[in-house]
């Protein structure tokens, strides 16, 4: 192996020419990767990793963006100034790249085989029969069932796994000597997420390729990667081995992104560790350290720029902080810690505030299936759920998309009128009449806070118009006083109330969202995913409020997610669904603890825990394959279609949910000792 | 696909009818009546016994169900009745009119395709630059300019460079090619500047959208050539909703018709319509509509199929 | 008696002189050939002369038939022979015999004899059911038509009618030939075949006319090859622009300017009045209008004198104040005794001022009314705004309401107006036609004034009946003093008519009306 560094970064600047003023997103980043290593950058959003990337394969708009740098070296050769032409010819032939979101990324008008065998005609100026066998080949070894077949279908007759596969496919195709993945499963589900991220790792390592993994997932970088840049604010702030990075953290703000994420593998500790404030405004960025205004070590010295410095000599561990050495040896403890305020919350089991029993929600679908002729079918995305949630309670719901849980949430607000079942609220019968009796207080937060507010009022307009159509505040002024006061509640400020969602942050956003439910006094607030679309400094700060609101209100909520970790630290209770079904319920900390089901223990193994030590260590079971069809599932057990312990009795048999211990259920044929 | 194909033409059958329906009552709602105007063109002296006659002749005086009735048994059998000014059957008429008409509206197609997918292709390739401006001065024209505005000043502007005007008349295409390109090229010309530029405006935004996919950069991430990104990737994308538009665009070239071929004296349909309007010639007229909608309705048809056999998406899922 | 004598021996002594300068006006053609190329803004729904009153027919078809006696159109309205090479009207007025020419022949190259001219005036005066004839009701006195040889034709009267003799020479009598008539009498809807001076070719609906010359002409003035007619929607365009020579119907002044400045000196024009009277007519159902001093206020509120001059400026009517008859025509009240009618004095202030009064006894100030206005702008709009700003200047109240024609003509019918636009177009001028709009709604239904006044009737039906020109002209000057006093129809202005032509197109002259001179007789062609 030549002693050559493959990618050698050297004060990499990207800056973006706008409209109302130029923006440098990436700002004097240099990194190297050697051959057949995997490299992580790791941030928020807006911190510019993407940027690095794309700016590495020459993939900006010329118009607006101009890339400046010492060197970009690639295999010893700059690229820096490289023709357009003589870019090409290594894009997709040395260095190729993987996108985000495999539903766009694929033209939907080609074919796969067309798209796969592109760049092999382009590059290899292999013959087209030539093409089609080395595509076929490729898409076997990305693990692709009926290669021939698929070869001629279009991407929307994949499923987003399907299509992330064959777009690793593409990137592989003429054998480069590196693979730019920018954040290629945060579109996807847990099990999928690992089972793509396994096939990266181990055809990367058996070909020799160096990988770039762009991610804001600690987790995954925790998993697999051998060095790790964090940026920050367009800067690498910290660089090092994963093992230093996650180990020996020494920037202030490496160790609060650490500390930020909810995990898996420790119990409960109280509230999580957040970073105060937003990250800066690339528009006029903070002079000298960027992350000053948010660091709580921060002193007079930080008015100028660190630089990044290496630790110790030939550690390779980097950091850009005056008191890296300070911060290290202090570790979380630099973040003042309020687990003293914390008082675990205690559930009264007294009478349930929200009564589920055999809660149905079918759909019936008809599509065409040729010759005049359709098929309809029903899908049941709840079938025969049960569960109580009692006042100041969080009860969990977790299951890959498609599972169904959505559809509870909607079928209790009855959004959708629910098939079967008896809802009870506060004892009273929950039907179509009386859910309107009830509708102040139950509450909804949804995931996405920017499209659920109405982008032409004010903060102060949204959050006045349930009080005044539900006549709870018909005094124009207490109306006033009453939204500061909710703005107050969740953290934000008075003023405020005349802005427009727009000129709020994502975070802000969902904040009002939260006061907007708050403003009913609600006794229950159903939280359909309300963090997945935020960022972990700020996902920390959200499920902290939903927190301190529970034991300032007692309020209870349903929390809707897909993050098992988020779930694992807000829930009293969990449910875990698959398929429209109950897989295991059970306290929070006896599923995450001690799993009794295969899939929970699937969906656990398949998350990846921010430490690499515990992550790389652990065995893992791997789901194959996907989630089947809801219009035709499995007979008999529906996970057992995928379940690793299946056994011929599970195909005939709908499993029941057992009593294990203490209100711990599951429902599955094959464990011992169920009551 | 067949599958799909055999189905949007049987739909086609009850969107007719209910055109055939809705036309027949509502134009008995339009007040008028073709004897007297007819009889009484120049003045004349005409007893109200000869108007009484002659609307008996013609079958006016019947109950309106009955003439109803008449009407419907007859469309099966392609018997659109006879035309109440010249009483020659109303089909007759519209079939040694349609010719020209047909032409016309292929030629103006095919000149606002030719027109417009440089203009919007060059003008998306070039956003921002002058030329890009130009074009869009031009293209904003077309949609701000009326046809028959517009046709009034290709006259003008033929008489300035040529002295005359091209000779009246249908000359067939196969006969005279070149003087009957000569005649149809003008009128083409007027109603395909609207056309091309409400084309060639949607070409640019959706391949300027198109460009902005993600998989126009994924295919650069290839390392494809950039004419093939275009060409490939790009075109075949941004033409979906430009075929969309020149579909519905057909709608309002039926309507450009009426005017633009009165404005260049062409024995079209679109004139004929003017005069059954004008001659309140009811059963001329209902045949007429009846024909113009079938035009429509194959028209998008053949837009649906096309949209079905570029788009994959259409072909597979339903 | 003695004097009804001696007019129909000078008649008939005239018509033979008349006769026998045959083949000498017109025979020779100065130059011969080339194609004529006319534009028509009209369609014909068929080709039947005897069942149109549409100038679109007549400017197509009437180059394929010859009719009885025709006009010598330098000096009209004196007549000539046609086919007829000579006639006479018998001293009671009750028959008129008539020569035929023997060298006529169809197109199809059968001979003309007496027995298709009785075939013809049968058909539009005794029309077979199912045949439309329009003029039927002219020849209600007609008895019976007689063929004692194959060349001459004797016309048989119950009553004497003074009519008779212009509407031999009606345009509209096209002679058929006997045994088209036979095979369908609905045959020459469809087809044509006539013995006038060019043949029928080919006729593209909506588009396109052609005919070429018959060589057998009888009068042999058929200078032309070909012609060729073809359907437009404005004549400037397609005169300028070469595509046609000629459009037989009318230009509007504006139209006329610019031809003139476009075309130059290729551009020629010829004018005269049309024989089409615009008039308003009084619904006299209407209550005010019941009140014979309301219809003449309105009409005297009308400054003729002042206003005609300036509306003629601006559209095609003309610029001189008439009664219901054709100003200078033999019939015609004189300038200086219609002037003195209520409504057609010079004093436009006096007759206000009278009008005021009017309006003021009859209890009507400041009435208000509708005028019903037909949506064209040449001449009704132009007109219209004319009179609204005359009434208001009475102080009178007129609300317009415009609607395109089919709307028009229904709300003209039905009577669902105050004051209507109204228009009476006439093909000769004769009193018997040109009367006939005012007479009382059971007689003529296009009356839309909806009046009945018998005493109207009585002289309209005793000047028909008057072969004596002076008697005649005595009657029918009563019959338009009264019905002018009357003032249920208000006669506005006859029209003017412009024929526009490229000036290679020569030896047409133009008639008083659109109806007339359409044969293309004489047209010659002049590089």
């Amino acid at each position: 192996m030549s002693e050559l560094p493959l990618l050698d970064v050297r004060n990499l600047q990207v800056e973006f020419k706008l409209k109302n003023g130029t923006v440098r997103a990436v700002d004097n980043v240099s990194f190297q990767v050697n051959r057949g290593e995997f490299l992580s950058i790791v941030g928020e959003s807006g911190c510019g990793k993407s940027v690095t990337a794309l700016s590495i394969m020459k993939l900006l708009p010329k118009r607006v963006a101009e890339i400046k740098a010492d060197y970009v070296k690639f295999d010893g050769q700059d690229i820096t100034n490289l023709s357009e032409n003589e870019m090409r010819k290594i894009r997709g032939r040395r260095m190729s790249m993987i996108f985000q979101e495999p539903m766009t990324s694929l033209n939907p008008v080609l074919t796969i085989g067309d798209q796969l065998t592109e760049p092999l005609i382009t590059h290899l100026e292999m013959s087209e029969e030539e093409a089609n066998n080395r595509a076929i080949e490729l898409l076997n070894m990305v693990g692709i069932p009926e290669p021939e077949k698929r070869l001629t279908q279009y991407p929307h007759q994949f499923s987003g796994g399907m299509r992330q596969r064959v777009m690793i496919a593409i990137g592989l195709a003429c054998e480069p000597d590196l693979i730019i993945a920018d954040e290629p499963t945060t579109a996807l589900d847990v099990t999928i997420q690992a089972q793509i991220l396994e096939l990266l790792k181990d055809i990367c390592n058996r070909l020799g390729v160096a990988i770039i993994m762009i991610t804001h997932n600690l987790g995954v970088v925790a998993a697999y990667a051998d060095k790790v840049n964090v940026m920050y604010a367009a800067r690498i702030v910290e660089k090092g081995g994963a093992s230093d990075i996650f180990g020996k953290p020494s920037h202030p703000y490496t160790i609060g992104l650490l500390r930020s994420v909810p995990r898996m593998d420790k119990k409960r500790g109280g509230r999580l560790a957040t970073i105060e404030g937003l990250p800066p405004n690339l528009m006029a960025p903070p002079s000298g350290c960027r992350f000053k205004p948010r660091c709580p070590m921060a002193a007079d010295t930080c008015d100028s720029s660190p630089e990044l410095k290496e630790r110790a000599k030939g550690k390779n561990h980097f950091t850009a902080c005056f008191y890296s050495d300070d911060a290290n040896k202090k570790g979380a403890s630099i973040y003042v810690s309020d687990k003293d305020k914390f008082k675990p919350i205690k559930v009264k089991k007294d009478k349930p505030v929200l009564s589920v029993r055999g809660l149905k929600q079918h759909f019936g679908v008809s599509f065409r299936s040729g010759w005049l002729s359709s098929v309809s079918g029903t899908v049941k995305a709840v079938d025969d759920i049960s569960f109580d949630v009692y006042p100041g309670e969080t009860v969990g719901l977790v299951g890959e998309s498609g599972c169904g849980k959505t559809s509870v949430g909607r079928a209790i607000l009855h959004l959708n009128l629910p098939t079967g079942g008896e809802l009870k609220f506060n004892e009273k019968e929950l039907n179509q009449k009386s859910v309107a009796l009830v509708r102040q207080d139950m509450q909804v937060i949804f995931q996405d806070p920017f499209s659920s507010l109405n982008p032409r009022m004010t903060i102060g307009q949204i959050l006045e118009e349930p009080l005044k159509v539900h006549k709870i505040e018909t005094d124009e002024v207490a109306r006033a006083e009453r939204v500061s006061e909710l703005l107050t509640k969740v953290g934000l400020y008075p003023y405020m109330r005349d802005r427009y969602p727009h000129e709020l942050s994502g975070g802000q956003r969902q904040r009002v969202g939260i006061a907007r439910a708050l403003c009913m006094e609600p006794k229950i607030i159903i939280c359909d995913e309300p963090v997945s679309a935020l960022d972990v400094s700020v996902q920390a700060q959200i499920i902290n409020l939903l927190e301190d609101l529970q034991r300032e209100l007692g309020i209870a909520y349903l929390f809707i997610a897909h993050d098992l970790a988020v779930v694992k630290h807000i829930s009293h209770k969990v449910i875990v669904m698959y398929l429209g079904k109950v897989m295991e319920i059970g306290d929070s900390d006896t599923i995450y603890g001690e799993p009794k089901h295969p899939y929970t223990k699937a969906l656990l193994d398949a998350a990846p825990i921010p430490d690499p030590k515990k992550e790389r260590g652990r065995e893992k079971i791997i789901l194959k394959g996907e989630l089947p069809s809801p219009l035709n599932p499995p007979k008999g057990c529906v996970f057992s279609s995928r379940c690793n312990f299946v056994t011929e009795d599970c195909r005939k048999v709908s499993p029941e949910l057992v009593d294990f211990d203490n209100n711990h259920l599951a429902a599955c044929i094959n464990i011992e000792g169920g009551k | 696909m067949l599958a799909y194909t055999i189905r949007r033409i049987l739909l086609v059958i009850p969107t007719l009818l209910a055109v055939a329906v809705l036309v027949f009552f509502v134009l008995r709602v339009v007040p008028g009546d073709i004897v007297e105007i007819k009889l009484a063109a120049e003045g004349g002296i005409i007893s109200a016994e000869e108007i009484q006659k002659e609307k008996e002749r013609l079958g006016l005086d019947d109950p309106i169900m009955v003439q109803f009735y008449k009407y419907m048994i007859g469309l099966p059998r392609g018997d659109l009745g006879i035309s109440l000014w010249t009483e020659n059957n109303v089909s007759e008429e519209i079939m040694s009119r349609i010719g020209l008409s047909f032409e016309l509206a292929i030629l103006s197609t095919i000149l606002a395709v030719l027109i417009a997918f440089p203009l919007g292709t060059i003008s998306a390739l070039y956003r921002g630059s002058i030329l890009d401006y130009v074009i869009r001065i031009i293209t904003i024209g077309g949609i701000a300019v009326p046809s028959f505005w517009f046709g009034m000043l290709l006259i003008m502007l033929i008489l300035a460079t040529f002295g005359n005007l091209p000779p009246l008349g249908t000359i067939s295409i196969f006969d005279d090619p070149k003087t009957n390109l000569y005649q149809m090229i003008w009128p083409a010309l007027s109603v395909g500047y609207r056309y091309s530029s409400v084309v060639a405006r949607m070409l640019r935004s959706s391949i300027l959208e198109v460009l902005s996919e993600d998989y126009i950069r994924t295919a650069r991430a290839k390392g494809v050539f950039e004419r093939i990104v275009i060409v490939k990737h790009g075109m075949r994308n941004a033409l979906l909703p430009t075929v969309t538009v020149i579909g519905l665009e057909f709608a309002f070239l039926l309507g450009g018709l009426v005017v633009t071929e009165s404005v260049f004296n062409l024995n079209g349909i679109g004139k004929l319509f003017v005069d059954s309007v004008v001659r309140n010639d009811l059963n001329l007229l209902q045949g007429l509509v009846l024909t113009v909608a079938t035009g429509f309705v194959l028209v998008n048809l053949i837009i649906d199929l096309l949209y079905a056999a570029l788009d994959p998406r259409i072909r597979y899922q339903k | 008696m003695r004097s009804i004598l001696r007019s129909a021996a000078i008649a008939a002594i005239a018509c033979i002189a008349s006769s026998t300068a045959f083949a000498g006006s017109h025979s020779s053609c100065p130059t011969q050939g080339g194609t004529l190329k006319y534009g028509v803004k009209a369609e014909p729904p068929n080709y039947d002369m005897h069942g149109t009153n549409s100038y679109a027919v007549m400017h197509f078809v009437a180059q394929h038939y010859s009719t009885l006696l025709t006009f010598d159109w330098e000096n009209f309205p004196n007549l000539e022979g046609d086919i007829a090479k000579s006639w006479e009207m018998a001293e009671d007025g009750l028959s008129y015999t008539f020569k035929l020419h023997e060298n006529v022949k169809f197109h199809d190259g059968t001979p003309l004899t007496s027995a298709d001219v009785k075939a013809s005036y049968e058909r539009i005066a005794f029309p077979p059911e199912g045949v439309l004839s329009q003029r039927k009701a002219l020849y209600l006195s007609l008895d019976s038509i007689e063929t004692p040889d194959d060349y001459t034709v004797v016309f048989k009267l119950n009553s004497p009618d003074a009519f008779m003799m212009d509407g031999f020479a009606s345009p509209f009598n096209a002679i058929y030939s006997a045994k088209d008539i036979a095979k369908d009498p609905n045959w020459h809807k469809k087809n044509v075949n006539g013995t006038g001076p060019y043949k029928f070719v080919e006729h593209v609906k909506g588009e396109s006319y052609i005919g070429e010359k018959y060589d057998d002409f009888h009068h042999g003035d058929n200078c032309l090859d070909r012609t060729e007619g073809y359907r437009i929607k404005g004549l400037v365009e397609p005169l300028v622009g070469g595509q046609i020579m000629a459009e037989w119907r009318a230009t509007a002044p504006p139209e006329v300017k610019t031809l003139q400045e476009q075309m130059g000196d290729d551009y020629t024009n010829q004018s005269k009045t049309l024989m089409t009277l615009w008039v308003v007519s009084l619904n006299s159902e209407s209550e005010p209008f019941k009140d014979v001093r309301v219809r003449q206020a309105l009409n005297l509120c009308i400054d003729r004198h002042g206003g005609l001059p300036k509306l003629a400026k601006i559209t095609f009517t003309a610029p001189r104040p008439s009664g219901y008859l054709l100003y200078d025509t033999k019939y015609a009240l004189p300038d200086d005794e219609l002037y003195q009618l209520v409504g057609f004095g010079k004093d436009a202030e006096a007759n206000r001022a009278k009008a005021k009064e009017l309006l003021k006894e009859a209890g009507y100030e400041g009435l208000k009314f509708t005028y019903s206005n037909r949506a064209v702008a040449h001449p009704y709009d132009h007109i219209a705004i004319w009179l609204m700003s005359e009434w208001k200047k009475c102080g009178l109240n007129p609300e317009m309401i415009t609607n395109p024609t089919s709307k028009f003509v229904t709300i003209r019918k039905e009577g669902n107006f105050d004051a209507t636009i109204d228009w009476a177009p006439s093909f000769l001028p004769d009193p018997t036609v040109m009367h006939f709009k005012y007479l009382s709604r059971d007689v003529n239904p296009s009356n839309y004034s909806r009046a009945t006044n018998r005493e109207l009737d009585a002289l309209f039906d005793a000047q028909k009946g008057e072969v004596n020109f002076e008697k005649r002209k005595a009657i029918v000057h009563e019959f338009e003093k009264k019905a002018l006093e009357e003032a249920y129809v208000l006669p506005i202005t006859y029209t003017d008519r412009v024929v526009s032509l490229n000036k290679k197109v020569k030896g047409y002259v133009i008639a008083n009306s659109h109806i007339l001179n359409n044969t293309f007789r004489g047209i010659y062609l002049e590089d």
